[in-house]
C-alpha cells in the first residue's frame, strides 16, 4: 500500500475554485530498468488515479512511464458543499490506494 | 544547435500546428516540411501517429493552451510542467481531455487527464520525465470536440533514459 499526501483547504467559500495537491509514493516503475542480475524490472505505474468530489468525479489522470516517481499533481475545483474529496488509484500491479479530505464549505 | 535557430524551429512548429498540419500531416509533401533539416524531422515524425491517434485528423489549432516548462532542465528524471488552458470551464464550454506527450520519450504519451466543469479552472501541475532534449507539447481537447495545442522545447542535460540507452 503505498503512501500518499493530501493538501485540501480546510475550508472554502461557495463557488471558490480551490487547489488540490496531491503526492503519492511510488516508485512509476518505466519497464526499461534493469536490476543488477540483468532482469528487466516490469513497469509498474499508477495507470488510473481519479478524484470523486462528494462521490462526482471531478479529475482522473492516466499516468504512464513519463510521469515522475513519486507521482505528484496540481489541479483545482469548485468548492459547491461541504464533504469529502476522495482520491483512489492503482498500479499495474493491481494495488489499490486511496486518500481522503474534508472540506467544509461556507456561504 | 543553437538558441536561435531552436527559437525559430519552434516558431514553424507553431505554425505547423496552427496550420493543422503537424498531426494528419505535417505531410511530408509541404512545403513546411520540406525545410525542415533531418535532425528535427526524424523526432517530430514520431509524433505524427500519435496526434492522429487523439485527434483522428482533426486540426490542433494554435493558442488557447499555455505550456510553462523550464528551457533548460539539469534532470530529465523530474521535469516540473504546469499546462493551462484558456476556458470557462462550463458544462457548455470545457476542456474535457488533457494530454501530455514527449516525442523522444520511448513511450510519447507521458499522461491523459480528464477534466470536468467541477474544475473552475483548466490547470495542471506535474512533474514528468524526459529522455532528452525534445519538445513537449500539450493538447486539450474541449467538449465541442475541437483540439488545442502548444509545442515547446526543452533542453535536458541528463536523459531519464540511462539504463535504456
Amino acid at each position: 500500500m503505498s503512501i500518499a499526501r493530501i493538501l485540501v483547504p480546510p475550508q472554502a467559500k461557495r463557488g471558490e475554485v480551490i487547489e488540490i495537491r496531491i503526492a503519492i509514493q511510488h516508485p512509476m516503475e518505466t519497464g526499461f530498468r534493469m536490476d543488477n542480475n540483468g532482469r528487466v524490472i516490469p513497469k509498474n505505474t499508477i495507470s488510473n488515479l481519479l478524484c470523486r468530489y462528494n462521490g462526482v468525479e471531478v479529475f482522473r489522470a492516466e499516468m504512464g512511464s513519463g510521469i515522475t516517481a513519486n507521482p505528484y499533481l496540481q489541479f483545482t475545483i469548485v468548492a459547491k458543499e461541504s464533504g469529502n474529496i476522495v482520491f483512489t488509484w492503482a498500479d499495474d500491479r493491481g494495488e489499490k490506494g486511496t486518500v481522503s479530505a474534508s472540506i467544509q464549505v461556507t456561504v | 544547435m543553437n538558441r536561435r535557430a531552436i527559437s525559430s524551429v519552434r516558431r514553424r512548429v507553431l505554425k505547423g500546428i496552427a496550420a493543422g498540419t503537424l498531426l494528419p500531416g505535417l505531410t511530408v509533401s509541404s512545403p513546411l516540411w520540406a525545410q525542415q533539416s533531418d535532425a528535427v524531422r526524424a523526432p517530430l515524425e514520431a509524433l505524427v501517429p500519435v496526434l492522429k491517434e487523439i485527434t483522428r485528423g482533426a486540426p490542433v489549432h494554435e493558442s488557447r493552451v499555455k505550456l510553462e516548462i523550464p528551457h533548460l532542465a539539469e534532470n530529465g528524471h523530474l521535469v516540473p510542467l504546469t499546462v493551462s488552458v484558456e476556458s470557462p470551464m462550463t458544462e457548455a464550454d470545457h476542456v474535457r481531455t488533457l494530454y501530455l506527450l514527449a516525442e523522444k520519450n520511448p513511450r510519447p504519451v507521458i499522461a491523459r487527464i480528464s477534466l470536468s466543469p467541477g474544475n473552475g479552472r483548466a490547470v495542471l501541475t506535474t512533474r514528468i520525465r524526459l529522455s532528452g532534449a525534445q519538445y513537449v507539447v500539450a493538447v486539450a481537447q474541449m467538449s465541442d470536440g475541437s483540439f488545442w495545442g502548444a509545442a515547446t522545447d526543452v533542453i535536458v542535460t541528463e536523459t531519464a533514459c540511462l539504463d535504456a540507452t
